[in-house]
């Protein structure tokens, strides 16, 4: 391994610990949007038992599920990259970002486009859930929060990407550190997937939604929304991925093997995440089959990086188990850290998410995905992934990023051990509630007590996501308790728990091949495959717009 | 240096890009020899048209018997309604208020080639029971063929959010 210091440490410099402040605040925005998005899940679930608190409250159910929708994947997942990917790049660069006027300036953008988004919502006038398919029109300021909040995210990678150049000036022929690296790679990948979503915004909906332009293409801006909108799941996945590999297997007390192989996954990733998205149009008309088959195609292709991820990650794991003296071909995993609250949390998710994974590749197969799309099976999946492995990650890994910004001691360990697996059985009775629903066809984003259909098949379905959503809620309000007594508290934090060390390697990044870290290269090869995925889609749907907006909310 | 790779986890990447193959083995059979198949492109419409009535087939929705011997059902999604020529009443399962809306009555054994379309938003449609699933949209018409093989009564349910009578959106097959 490398004499380098590796990990979190406390800040040595003033300009340093400015950024860490707006960094900190970043981080406290996204949990605002946690605490809103998971109180309308609360709605949600007493729905499945019949309680209708949206039929009766201040607010329509679809309102509410806007506001969940929202908050949690754009806001709350968003916020929390923003600030933990920039954290990371700060240790790993071991030096404050060029410069802080940008990490100020993201972090006004996130808030701006928080609150932008947020009126509208709150007032009823975007009451078009988080897909936000035309030509249902929501009000101008929704389209122009969630435009500052995907801004927020190219101001950080400029960020990052100038502080690589003004390091690698320091340190000629050296990679790129391997935090660093993983941060960086996620974001070129999200910042050119979400050209699409760039295009929809600045093009159609912000001119429709202000008058400019009387009609859009509906189609068009669905498929510039799944350009943008299969990446994102990788770009909240890929921050969490970088914990899974330099936080975890280290506090389990194992190494990794290879530095070349982290860093050829996530090229994996910057390469097949965008030019997939067509898999979400799969029932669409105005779409030739063989261009669905071959984004089909390539969503299997972008298995193969999580894959190698796990496979990658219990070696480590299993590595450190047996250090700690865990015998038997299963047996190691009782010495994996079960007593540490942010370890714990994290390998829970990891499990999640394998079963996230399989139902993923379900819906993207070509053909099965019939039984399953627009059916409750994907809040299932995705519950499982994006409310699983990401939700469940951060959680847990803020049982040490408070005390790292605040200095202050975690509240109460076992009451943090008990949150993440009252979450993690939760959620795994909720989703299969909704995955078994969905196979019996009942459709996603149903207001239950309120629909005017049903089948008796469902029953059962509704009762495991409803009892599995209460007991989400209960560990989200133990979450917000836990958070707001260590903020509260007196309790300084030891150097050591305001320390976050990584992993170590067998094979350090001395050893990877140069041509990884030819970050311009790989972003050239990424963009031709965007192209060649994408110019024969727009060729061949056309454009034609002759969609009013319609406003029935 | 080269990549470093562990030879056991070399042989985990082969096995899983094995068994990803096997899955595109596996769609392509229930493609060509199951015969499952996916809409695709078929033709654009004025969304504006299909509202004023002008647009054939969605001049007439229902079902029609063709020469061949085959059914085409012509289907106009709104919100939130479905349009199919025919109503019937039956239970609102939220009010348990009566209530009119579409069905499509299909003798048994019948193939039909379902041409469907939007007159505003977004919809999706959902015969519960059937690989019949697919979306609405304003501007393009969805085709899709499906084989009513025994009798039944079969929900057919928007799933799409359409706006807030979403989950008051569904019309009946009804296989006899």
């Amino acid at each position: 391994m490398s004499a380098e210091a590796i990990g979190i440490q406390p800040p040595r410099t003033g300009e340093e610990q400015t950024q860490r402040t707006w960094l900190k605040w970043h981080l406290y925005l996204g949990y605002i949007g946690l605490a809103i998005g998971g109180l309308m899940g609360i709605g949600q679930a007493l729905d499945r038992l019949g309680i209708d608190v949206y039929g009766t409250a201040v607010m329509n159910y679809f309102q509410g599920l806007t506001l969940h929708g929202v908050t949690l994947v754009i806001v709350f997942t968003f916020t929390f990259s923003n600030s933990w990917v920039a954290l990371a790049a700060i240790r790993a660069f071991d030096r404050p970002l060029v410069n802080t006027r940008l990490v100020i300036a993201s972090t006004l953008l996130s808030a701006a486009g928080v609150v932008l988004a947020a009126i509208p919502m709150l007032l009823g006038n975007a009451t078009v859930l988080f897909t936000m398919y035309a030509p249902l029109q929501a009000s101008f300021f929704f389209y122009l929060g969630a435009t500052l909040l995907v801004i927020g995210t190219w101001v950080t990678l400029a960020a990052m990407l100038l502080t690589r150049r003004e390091w690698k000036a320091d340190n000629p022929g050296r990679a790129t550190p391997l935090a660093a690296y993983m941060g960086i790679v996620t974001y070129i990948m999200w910042s050119m997937a979400s050209v699409g979503i760039a295009i929809e915004m600045l093009a159609f909906l912000l001119p429709w939604s202000l008058g400019l332009i009387d009609t859009v293409d509906p189609l068009t801006t669905r498929t510039l929304f799944w350009m943008s909108g299969h990446p994102i799941v990788y770009f909240w996945l890929l921050p969490v991925y970088i914990s899974w590999y330099l936080v975890v297997p280290q506090r389990a007390g194992g190494r990794l093997f290879s530095d070349g192989v982290v860093r050829v996954v996530f090229l994996m990733f910057l390469l097949l995440s965008t030019p997939v998205g067509l898999h979400h149009q799969f029932t669409d008309p105005g779409i030739h089959q063989g261009l669905k088959f071959a984004h089909g195609l390539m969503t299997f292709g972008v298995f193969l990086p999580s894959m190698i991820t796990a496979f990658t990650l219990m070696a480590g794991l299993e590595d450190g188990a047996r250090r700690r003296g865990g015998t038997g071909l299963v047996g190691w995993i009782r010495k994996l850290p079960w007593g540490d609250p942010v370890a714990t949390g994290q390998l829970l998710a990891m499990l999640g998410f394998m079963l996230g994974g399989i139902s993923g590749l379900i819906k993207a197969s070509y053909t099965l995905n019939l039984v399953v799309h627009n059916t409750a099976f994907v809040p299932g999946h995705f519950h499982l992934t994006v409310g699983t492995a990401v939700t469940l990650s951060i959680m847990a890994l803020t049982y040490w990023l408070v005390p790292h910004f605040t200095g202050k001691a975690l509240w109460n360990r076992k009451a943090a051990l008990a949150q993440v697996w009252i979450y993690f059985v939760g959620v795994l009775i909720f989703s299969r509630g909704q995955i078994a629903n969905g196979i019996e066809g009942q459709p996603r984003r149903l207001h239950a007590s309120g629909a005017s259909f049903g089948s008796e098949a469902w029953a059962l379905g509704d009762l495991m996501t409803g009892v599995g959503g209460l007991l989400m809620s209960v560990a989200g309000v133990l979450f917000f308790v836990i958070l707001g007594q260590t903020l509260r508290s007196k309790q300084t934090a030891t150097l050591e728990e305001q320390t976050l060390e990584f992993s170590e390697f067998v094979h350090d990044d001395r050893s990877s091949p140069a041509v990884l870290d030819r970050l311009g290269l790989w972003t050239a090869a990424a963009a031709l495959l965007v192209l060649a995925a994408y110019i024969p889609a727009f060729i061949q749907q056309g454009f034609d717009p002759t969609s009013p907006g319609f406003t029935f909310f | 240096m080269g990549l470093q790779i562990e030879k056991v986890e070399k042989r985990f990447v082969w096995a899983t890009i094995g068994a990803l193959a096997l899955g595109v083995v596996a769609i392509g059979y229930s493609v060509t020899e199951m015969g499952v198949h996916l809409p695709g492109h078929d033709h654009r419409i004025d969304p504006m048209q299909v509202v004023r009535g002008e647009a054939a087939p969605f001049d007439e929705p229902g079902l029609h018997e063709l020469e061949d011997g085959t059914y085409e059902a012509v289907i106009v999604a709104q919100a939130f309604s479905f349009e199919t020529g025919e109503t019937m009443t039956v239970e609102d399962a939220a009010t348990g208020a009566d209530r009119e809306i579409g069905v499509l009555r299909i003798p048994r054994g019948a193939t039909v080639d379902i041409v469907a379309t939007s007159r505003d938003v977004l919809h999706g449609m959902k015969i519960l029971g059937t690989n019949v699933n697919v979306m609405l949209i304003p501007g393009h018409v969805t085709r899709v063929t499906h084989t009513f093989d025994a009798p039944a009564e079969l929900q057919l349910l928007c799933t799409e959010y359409c706006g807030l009578g979403h989950n008051q959106m569904f019309a009946m097959v009804v296989v006899e």
